[in-house]
């Protein structure tokens, strides 16, 4: 047994000097804690990860009591544009990429868990957001085992299978080594710059903002391909998405939010796509969170007419969300 | 806990290390081990379940050897059998059974219908339940002993690696093995290690990637017509195999580290030259089963009407087959093509060396070569009716294969996906030629160490590669 165990060890010496390597880098921030989150602005970090890390780190010390959820579409929507409309001891972005209803209910619930009282709540919600109930998979899409409940060894060997994948491995230890990326592994890395808050958890697009700021004519010319032709008026609605599942989790959502006294918002966002967000879809969501707290900014208006107003197509930007906040909320101070 | 989870390889490990430990009491870590396997599945009636087969079998075998009369004996069997077929009946078929009820009363009175059960997993209850049947079967017929330790009884049925999909074992062939003290076998572990890890690769590798281009297919068959149709079906013909025998290669490199060797259940299937030799080489248990205890009973019974009492034993023991696969429509159709292949077959075969003869065709590759083709187009067809989704789905299917419309645009968006499934299928092909040929471990293990540890990292490493982006994540077979 002892001349198996050896041989055995021996053989999976290459997997044990890149697992070191993995434990003593951790690129994607998920293996220890840590004081800074956000370290390397190549790396995508799996949103929901950094979220509800960055969320455990500080919030005995700032007591957050307003929250924005929703995908990355939610990212336009900054906690500083949002505070000044609110009474609040500390504003949070607690989103994930390719966000889903079950993960919006999973985090509300998880937060009612860890004591928050909830004051302010801002759910930026499209079709295809009310749709998802299940959790996508990959280092992207992953949920946190804190809020999902789910395995910590199925969590942790997602971001390690990735890590071994010879193109990022060859890439990530090549740009340690050089302190940039080569141009031959740009498609296995962010190139984008952003700016994180590490109180708010806010990300901020300076790249792409400087950009549009320095020569917006140029900006979309070189994006024109992935700005589609829209057909306007004539594009369909989305098809009814909320069904009994989706009820459940929004009614669940608003009565957390609600239990001690606080307040939800519901924004549809205005999509590039300009579908207009189901009838029903819509009532269903009055009927939940009240007629007055609903926002609905889909299909052909302002905001979707003028392409300039999006980073590509599925991302608008923050000043959109400026003056959506604008529109909805009174200032209170 | 499925096979392909890193859960399950850690679980391994550690019953592997305790179980060594335990001298003995081995039985007991298995065990306990296969309790544990069978608890983390998260349906408490499954543990029940087994309990209640276990101890009813176990009861019933020791009583069938101290009946005083042969009228106590025989009841006492088929009170056992029974009881045990009703377990399977109750998990598996009632839901089915209430929809069909319910569907004839709806002619005589639509006021009148059964209250519809919940759906309940019944994942393994198939096979334990049939390996309680075999044992008390060769009991009654006294070509085997009762077992009367309880430990190693229980363990006979619940071990973990054939829980769940078998293979069905016999008793005579499972339970001396049980019995043997572990003493570590350093060929043993490396072959279970190999097998496993050849079972992980056609699971993950091979058929997660062909069920892309099915799923697309079969999730919308009226989209697809014609050659899309027939690829998606030459590839769940893979599908299937890669998934299955690839679940029986993990379970049986899991019991080989432990010493135990459990039965191959697949041998070559699509080098078959004739359905009935698919079928010695298809889910090779299961088809033992039923040839043993369905079939040779039932051509036993209908002996005096020779070929047509032959072929209606088959037709009988194929619907058998297609209803153990599943409580739908589908499965049945499937299983009574396949006793129809084998039914037309005893009527046609004493012509068949008269056929070749005749077009001065000999025994050789191309004779093999054609049996071959046609047994592969003649179990494809039957897929289709076991993979649809809905039985007009698979006559929609089958009435629109020669239809080439719509076929280039299927090209354009799953034109990698089909090259890729295509070089798979043509290794699996291989592997499996090969091994008919020669064996291929022995080969691999005379070959110097660094050649034999490139190719286990190549296996290795593909399934970490492929594991990190496939989608699909569960066994086809679980749900039979």
């Amino acid at each position: 047994m002892k001349r198996f165990a050896v041989r055995f060890a021996v053989f999976l010496l290459p997997l044990w000097m890149v697992l070191a390597v993995y434990l003593r880098y951790d690129p994607f921030e998920v293996v220890y804690p840590r004081d800074r989150y956000y370290s390397d602005p190549r790396i995508a970090y799996n949103r929901e990860s950094q979220s509800t890390n960055i969320f455990l780190a500080n919030h005995g010390k700032v007591g957050y009591d307003s929250f924005i959820f929703g995908s990355s579409r939610s990212l336009a929507f900054l906690c500083r544009d949002w505070e000044q409309y609110l009474d609040s001891r500390g504003t949070y972005h607690f989103d994930a990429s390719g966000e889903t209803l079950l993960g919006i209910y999973r985090k509300v619930r998880f937060l009612e868990n860890r004591g928050v009282v909830f004051r302010n709540g801002l759910l930026v919600l499209d079709a295809e957001t009310l749709e998802k109930t299940n959790a996508g998979k990959g280092i992207v899409f992953i949920p946190h085992p804190k809020v999902s409940g789910g395995s910590y060894l199925d969590y942790h060997l997602t971001f390690l299978r990735v890590f071994v994948v010879p193109k990022f491995l060859i890439g990530y230890l090549d740009y340690k080594a050089n302190g940039h990326v080569r141009p031959r592994f740009r498609d296995t890395f962010d190139m984008r710059d952003f700016q994180h808050d590490p109180i708010t958890n806010d990300l901020f697009f300076i790249s792409d903002e400087k950009e549009i700021r320095e020569g917006p004519e140029r900006y979309y010319t070189r994006r024109k391909g992935t700005f589609y032709k829209r057909e306007g008026g004539k594009t369909a609605p989305s098809p009814p998405v909320i069904g009994e599942t989706q009820r459940r989790y929004l009614q669940e959502i608003q009565k957390a939010l609600s239990r001690s006294g606080g307040e939800g918002a519901v924004v549809i966002s205005p999509l590039y796509d300009q579908k207009l967000l189901n009838r029903q879809d819509l009532v269903v969501l009055e009927e939940i969170f009240g007629k007055e707290n609903v926002h609905d900014f889909s299909g052909v208006n302002r905001y979707t007419r003028d392409e300039h107003n999006y980073y590509e197509a599925s991302h608008y930007r923050h000043a959109v969300a400026r003056r959506i906040m604008r529109e909805i909320y009174m200032p209170v101070r | 806990m499925i096979f392909h989870s890193p859960a399950y390889l850690l679980f391994l490990a550690g019953v592997f290390v305790l179980s060594a430990c335990a001298g003995r009491r081995r039985w007991a870590v298995l065990l306990l081990a296969s309790a544990y396997f069978y608890v983390s599945l998260g349906s408490p009636h499954l543990t029940v379940a087994l309990a209640l087969v276990t101890g009813m079998s176990y009861f019933a075998g020791i009583g069938l050897t101290r009946c005083a009369t042969e009228t106590g004996r025989k009841r006492l069997f088929v009170l056992g059998v029974v009881a045990n077929l009703l377990v399977l009946v109750f998990l598996k078929y009632l839901p089915f059974l209430s929809n069909a009820l319910n569907a004839l009363l709806g002619f005589v009175s639509p006021a009148v219908s059964v209250p519809e059960p919940g759906i309940l997993a019944s994942i393994g209850v198939s096979y334990y339940v049939f390996q309680a049947v075999s044992y008390l079967v060769d009991i009654y017929l006294e070509v085997q002993e009762p077992e009367r330790h309880p430990g190693y009884f229980a363990l006979y049925l619940a071990f973990f690696p054939k829980l769940l999909q078998g293979p069905i074992e016999r008793a005579e062939a499972l339970l001396p093995q049980l019995r043997i003290p572990y003493t570590f076998d350093y060929d043993n572990v490396r072959a279970g290690l190999l097998m496993f890890s050849i079972g992980l690769f056609k699971k993950v590798v091979v058929a997660d990637r062909l069920a892309f281009v099915v799923d697309a297919v079969y999730g919308d068959v009226h989209a697809h017509a014609g050659i899309p149709t027939a690829l998606a079906t030459l590839f769940y013909a893979f599908q299937l195999y890669c998934d299955f025998s690839g679940y029986t290669d993990m379970a049986l490199g899991s019991a080989r580290v432990f010493n135990i060797r459990l039965t191959p259940n697949f041998n070559g299937p699509y080098l078959a030259t004739s359905v009935a030799d698919f079928w010695r080489r298809w889910h090779i248990t299961f088809s033992r089963f039923i040839l043993d205890y369905i079939f040779r009973p039932l051509q036993m019974r209908y002996r005096d009407h020779r070929e047509y009492g032959t072929a209606l034993a088959l037709l009988l023991t194929f619907l058998v087959s297609g209803l153990w696969h599943g409580a739908g429509w589908g499965f049945i159709l499937w299983g009574l093509l396949h006793g129809t292949y084998l039914a037309a077959s005893v009527f046609y075969r004493p012509y068949r060396k008269r056929i070749y003869d005749r077009l001065g065709w000999e025994d050789g590759a191309g004779r093999r070569i054609w049996q071959g083709t046609a047994t592969f187009c003649l179990v494809c067809f039957a897929w289709i009716f076991f993979r649809a989704n809905t039985v007009s789905d698979a006559f929609y299917a089958v009435t629109h294969l020669w239809d080439i419309r719509g076929a280039a645009p299927f090209f354009v968006t799953m034109g990698t996906k089909l090259a890729i499934g295509t070089l798979l299928i043509a290794l699996i092909l291989a592997v499996d030629v090969l091994h008919g040929r020669m064996d291929l471990v022995s080969r691999l293990w005379a070959m110097p160490r660094w050649r034999r540890w490139a190719i286990y990292y190549a296996l290795l490493l593909s399934v970490i590669y492929r594991g990190a982006d496939v989608a699909v994540d569960r066994f086809l077979y679980f749900q039979f």
